[in-house]
């Protein structure tokens, strides 16, 4: 047969578009579905720290992450900042949030997201990092065998303390 | 072969991970729990048999097949990644923790030997019921052997069998009786490696008595 080449790069070229169709429409099935079970996941840590059904609450996104803004219903001023940020760790991003208070004390964080070397980095989970206060890093522990995990979270803490003064004083209105 | 010997060869015989010693990549990676475990195996059985049976129903029709031969192991990725994608879309919309649980791996099933060879080796070859029950024997060995080695990982290395999201068993009183603690290096690889290792090393010995059994009774019989 002539052309039995170009007629098998066709077949190939026709599953590809079928698979292509199938794909494009099971994304529009499920795509309204994974962002609400990701904002579900994200509110669902935040719960850790504040009872959010008290406040009016709104996201800004940003490039490396988004911040949930928890605003007083009747004064519409902001009570506490949760970022949820990530940094490279060692198998994977690492995720967290970080609650801040008004007041910049540190209300709690917790990893949404890691990849790390079960047993080692993995330690990241619920360990204590003594961030107490936003603006200071000074008293940050790491723990030890696990540097590049450690460094995750204090890249994360240090994207909170760089700009958490500045959310507080009115520069998300600008985001 | 009948549909019975070309189910139960997968399980058993010609078991993928304890036999073949195929898809090893995942099968160290994910067993660090039975719930990651039995994930990874419900993502397998969907792709294996779903890819073997359109393989199969591709290849059975003779004018496509001469078309498609050429071309047949872009076909074969083509059809697989598809599989792969819709199993990752569906696991992020509706298990959205076991997805997170699983991560990469399951992407990477995509590239899993299991499933390319037996699209190659058997479902090419064979009439897509055939073909589903292959891909539906060699999925369930598969599951069955992460499980046995998730089980072993799970328990010496935390002292827990998490079944499923909150269905846990606790047996870390077997630790407290005998005074120790759980050993956290069977979470990390080396305890992949080693679980597996000791796993196959039983295997290897159950079949080697079993030869020298049947070999003592020919001798008798002479």
């Amino acid at each position: 047969m002539k052309n039995k080449g170009l007629i098998s790069g066709l077949v190939l070229l026709s599953l590809g578009l079928i698979c292509g169709v199938l794909l494009a429409f099971v994304n529009e099935l499920t795509v309204d579905r994974i962002a609400a079970e990701e904002l579900r996941l994200k509110f669902a840590a935040i719960k850790e720290f504040y009872d959010i059904d008290d406040f009016a609450r709104e996201e800004v996104l940003l490039d490396e992450g988004s911040i949930f803004v928890l605003k007083n219903k009747n004064t519409s001023e902001i009570e506490h900042l949760v970022y949820s940020l990530s940094a490279k760790g060692y198998g994977d991003d690492v995720e967290m949030l970080v609650a801040v208070n008004r007041d910049l004390t540190v209300e709690g964080y917790t990893v949404t997201y890691q990849n790390e070397s079960p047993g080692i980095g993995t330690k990241i989970v619920d360990n204590d990092f003594n961030y107490n206060e936003a603006d200071d890093l000074s008293d940050f522990d790491s723990i030890s065998g696990a540097t590049v995990s450690s460094s995750a979270v204090r890249n994360i803490f240090e994207q909170v303390k760089n700009r958490v003064e500045d959310d507080f004083g009115g520069d998300l209105d600008d985001e | 072969m009948t549909n019975k010997e070309n189910f139960l060869k997968g399980i058993f015989k010609e078991n993928p991970l304890f036999v073949a010693l195929l898809g090893m990549c995942p099968s160290l990676a994910v067993t660090t729990s039975v719930e990651n475990a039995i994930g990874m195996t419900i993502a397998v059985i969907f792709v294996l048999v779903l890819s073997n049976f359109i393989i199969s129903l591709i290849m059975s029709n003779s004018k496509l097949a001469e078309l498609v031969k050429p071309v047949r192991i872009p076909v074969y990725i083509v059809v697989i990644a598809t599989l792969v994608t819709l199993v990752e879309m569906l696991m992020h919309a509706y298990l959205i923790s076991l997805y997170k649980s699983l991560g990469i791996f399951i992407p990477l099933i995509v590239v899993n030997c299991i499933i390319l060879g037996r699209a190659e080796a058997f479902a090419a070859d064979n009439k897509p019921k055939d073909a589903v029950i292959d891909g539906m024997g060699m999925a369930l060995g598969f599951g069955f052997a992460i499980i046995i080695v998730s089980v072993f990982r799970e328990f010496l290395g935390t002292g827990l069998l998490t079944v499923w999201k909150s269905i846990q068993l606790d047996l870390n009183f077997i630790f407290d009786f005998l005074n120790i603690s759980p050993i956290g290096m069977f979470t990390a690889p080396a305890g992949a490696f080693i679980t597996l290792g000791f796993i196959l090393a039983v295997l290897a010995a159950a079949q080697t008595k079993k030869q020298a059994n049947k070999a003592k009774g020919v001798k008798s019989n002479v």
